[in-house]
């Protein structure tokens, strides 16, 4: 029976290569717009050539196929924020009037038939310029949600912290409801972080926990990281199968973004994906933020010091190390039964010790 | 499954276009995106690789791009092919060029800095009652499906325009005589063609006809350019909303009335100013997955119409709690399907044993005598099949997807690699009911027939074995007759082994 179901598949050809391509797919953009992050790169680029290139990247995602979908996240100080489509609208919430304008039916480009002044609206819109709808609605809501965005922004220099794990669990979140309402229709998806910032500490454990719901998900993460190296990116990008690239020539990013960054799930198999052969897999202290090869890792919240806590508290979860293994662990080279514990884990070339070995003071 | 058929045709009728016409179809954002997307997804990547990168691009780069994998080679092979065809890329010492009409016209579709009104120009005035969504779908429906209703025969109480009429008639579709300018038609039968026609869905119905009228067009001194470009252009314009014939050409205003027949534009008056594209218009460049909500938008319209005449409450509730126009296939071969509408009960009559009819389901079976009747009539196995899965009930999708995640979840428990398993894996319609269906299909091909070469007469056994072998070992060899020395090589074999013997007699006068 095998043997002839596979002439008959074979008689028909082109039928895999067809099937294939039918797949609509959504791209989640997330973008970090923390001023405070832009600043050093302020010799190379600014945010908003940056984000210009990813709208003309966005519209060629939706170029690909009538179906194909956008969503954009920014990743602001204090707060993520939905770009596009707005969340609003999503939640059929009527609230604020002056949003509603954009998105009513692109969300789906089907069902909803937008009330008469949305209409009107939109026909402002449509008279300024000629331009292709899906992307007129997707541009105008980015550009008036992220100027909104940084009017309501304050100094501040407190929220020097990156949003960035937020935004993705946003965006995995949206891409798992969107798979709940619409039954039936799958869809590829996949994430693309534009970064500009560096690794923060507190940022580890919310970075991998996304991280491992994307890869749970089957949902690629690919990395456009400005600036500098992002361990913790990279770590994202490999794990999920997705894409990581440092743009040194932030200039160039468009052809980087239709290039690299263009390679839709449905032909990744077939693309040779850029690798990244040393990726750094080790975790970063929470206290000093060095990166440790051996450290200690917290029982309740698995964070990882490269010291004892002067407190004995965890600094993350604040739970009580419980005194007595503090006391074991202080008793530093001291190799007891299997467990090595090196407390020297601080010098980063500090190489793991063979078990049972003691290791001279 | 049956979307692609529609892009190939499409496809086909574009790349067989002389270069002027296509460089001028290039001119316009909204023609050049709808080209784009008819692209395999390999060709679009190259595409946008090169709309922003001005120098030509080696050819070689491609290769690396591309894994080294049979699917992966086919595919870019596939890509190219269609590219250079479509005269969007040339060839030039090994280094390919983009076509510039095309990298600026898509660049401008893309940035948004267009000037040409490609993707219409919409009424700066409001009119005094709009047009819902609601009613453009139930014109659009009526309309289509008078068309259909036409075609399997049903009583009308109008028949379709002189139009469509003669539209069916150029299409091979049906077989119409009489007058067809007075509508005093003496007979009226469907083709096989026009069989087939039915199984696809609505988007390629609309294109088969679409391209005929194309050609109709061509006689008719239409400039096909113009045409073209009103067909993408409607494509990619919003439901709902009203359009000004403005920026429109005189062709093109002489079209509106044709695809007002077709119920892919509505005008309130034919002397109106204005027009709105309907959902049949505005998903013609879209793919399956749209499609399907075209059609769901479409019963739901046939069904709202329906609940007008309905007064039974308890009845409407059931009609919304099931799908209407859904099949559920059981791998007893047993069918049914939720249907009320006489044109699907008589599109599955076309390869079902219909058993018995209910209110709102009908009920049949799949038979040998069903489908080979089927096929003998000139439907293929594919459409079959793939009518099947388009219109599958929801509940039958549900289960095909559980049983896929949960062959992914198994094989990448077990350490074997799932990238393989992807959304075409999804067995919508039992697999032995695929597999049957197409081994009756394979009951009635017994003969395959291949264009060649036969080769005798020949010198002595030392010749005919050369030959032979020589035929077998590059695989052209298609039959061999020891005895009588005689064999058969395919057309493209022929040249090289008439080279190969020639050679071979050259070496044998030297020594």
């Amino acid at each position: 029976m095998d043997a002839i179901a596979d002439t008959t598949i074979a008689q028909a050809p082109g039928a895999a290569s067809h099937a294939t391509e039918d797949t609509p797919s959504l791209l989640a953009v997330v973008i970090e717009t923390n001023p405070l992050f832009w600043v050093p790169l302020q010799q190379q680029t600014e945010l908003k050539s940056v984000i210009e290139s990813l709208i003309v990247a966005m519209n060629a995602h939706l170029a690909i196929n009538n179906s194909n979908e956008v969503i954009v996240i920014a990743a602001h100080s204090g707060k993520a924020q939905f770009l596009f489509p707005d969340p609003n609208v999503l939640k059929n919430d009527t609230n604020p009037p002056k949003m509603d304008s954009h998105s009513p039916n692109s969300v789906s480009n089907k069902s909803t038939s937008p009330t008469p002044d949305v209409i009107d609206d939109k026909r402002q819109y449509l008279k300024n310029k000629n331009i292709y709808r899906q992307f007129k609605l997707m541009d105008e809501s980015v550009f008036e949600k992220l100027e909104q965005l940084f009017n309501d922004t304050v100094a501040d220099n407190s929220k020097f912290k990156s949003t960035v794990p937020g935004a993705i669990s946003m965006a995995l979140t949206f891409i798992n409801r969107m798979r709940q309402v619409r039954e039936g229709i799958t869809m590829n998806s996949r994430i693309l972080v534009a970064s500009v910032g560096g690794d923060q500490t507190m940022s580890y454990i919310p970075t991998m926990n996304s991280i491992f719901a994307a890869q749970g998900m089957r949902i690629p993460i690919d990395v456009c990281k400005l600036g500098n190296d992002s361990t913790f990116l990279q770590q994202a990008a490999d794990v999920t199968g997705g894409i990581y690239l440092l743009i040194t020539n932030p200039n160039g990013l468009i052809q980087y973004l239709t290039t690299v960054f263009f390679i839709d799930p449905s032909i990744r198999n077939y693309v040779a994906l850029p690798v990244n052969n040393n990726i750094d897999f080790r975790a970063s202290c929470f206290i000093t933020g060095n990166i440790v090869d051996i450290g200690y890792v917290c029982s309740v919240c698995l964070c990882v010091l490269s010291m004892i806590p002067s407190d004995k508290k965890c600094p993350t979860c604040e739970s009580t190390f419980d005194p007595q293994a503090l006391e074991k662990l202080a008793r530093k080279p001291f190799v007891k039964r299997k467990v090595v514990a090196n407390g020297n884990s601080e010098t980063p070339n500090a190489t793991p010790t063979p078990a049972g070995t003691p290791q001279p003071k | 499954m049956s979307s692609y058929l529609f892009k190939d045709t499409v496809n086909e009728y574009l790349e067989n276009l002389p270069y002027s016409m296509k460089s001028k179809l290039f001119k316009s954002p909204a023609t050049c995106l709808a080209i784009y997307r008819l692209l395999p997804n390999l060709a679009k990547f190259y595409i946008m690789s090169m709309v922003f990168h001005e120098k030509p691009v080696n050819s070689r780069i491609w290769d690396v791009w591309v894994k080294d994998s049979d699917q992966g080679k086919k595919l870019e092979v596939e890509g190219l092919r269609r590219m250079k065809s479509l005269n969007l890329i040339t060839e030039k010492n090994n280094y390919l060029v983009l076509d510039e009409h095309f990298r600026e016209s898509f660049r401008n579709a893309l940035v948004g800095n267009d000037s040409h009104h490609a993707f219409g120009v919409p009424c700066a005035t409001d009119e005094n009652n709009k047009t819902s969504i609601d009613f453009l779908d139930e014109f659009a429906t009526k309309k289509w499906e008078s068309i259909l209703h036409f075609m399997v025969g049903t009583e009308l109480d109008e028949l379709p325009s002189v139009g469509v009429l003669s539209l069916l008639k150029h299409s091979g579709l049906m077989e119409i005589n009489g007058d067809i300018t007075k509508r005093n038609l003496t007979s009226v039968n469907i083709t096989k063609e026009g069989f087939s026609f039915l199984l696809q869905d609505v988007n390629a119905q609309i294109w088969t006809l679409l391209l005929e009228y194309l050609k109709i067009a061509e006689t008719l001194n239409m400039d096909s350019v113009d045409v073209l470009n009103f067909i993408f252009m409607l494509g990619s314009l919003e439901l709902g909303k009203d359009y000004s014939l403005e920026a429109l050409s005189e062709t093109q205003i002489k079209m509106l009335e044709d695809l007002r027949d077709y119920g892919l534009v509505y005008q309130r008056k034919a002397s109106s100013k204005r027009f709105y594209p309907t959902r049949l218009a505005t998903t013609l460049t879209s793919d399956s997955t749209t499609l399907r909500s075209v059609s769901s938008a479409m019963n739901k319209a046939i069904r709202s119409a329906k609940q007008d005449n309905e007064k039974d409450v308890k009845e409407e509730e059931a009609q919304v709690d099931f799908v209407s126009g859904t099949i559920i296939v059981e791998t007893n071969f047993k069918l049914y399907c939720y249907a009320t509408s006489p044109l699907q009960i008589a599109i599955l009559n076309l390869f079902v044993h219909l058993k018995s009819r209910f209110s709102n389901l009908v009920t049949g079976q799949i038979t040998r005598e069903s489908i080979q009747r089927a096929l003998k009539s000139g439907i293929a196995s594919d459409q079959i099949i793939a009518y099947l899965e388009v219109n599958a009930h929801p509940q039958m999708k549900k289960l095909a997807q559980a049983a896929l995640n949960k062959k992914i979840e198994f094989e990448s428990v077990n350490g074997m690699k799932a990238s393989h398993l992807s959304l075409r894996n999804l067995e919508i319609v039992p697999s032995n009911i695929v597999d049957q269906i197409k081994l009756w299909q394979l009951e009635l091909d017994r003969i395959q027939a291949f264009g060649g070469y036969l080769f005798k007469d020949f010198k002595g056994e030392v010749e005919y074995k050369g030959l032979l072998n020589y035929a077998e070992e590059i695989g052209v060899l298609l039959y061999k007759d020891n005895a009588n020395r005689k064999f058969f090589v395919t057309d493209e074999g022929r040249q090289q082994l008439i080279d190969y013997a020639s050679r071979r007699t050259k070496r044998q006068k030297k020594s």
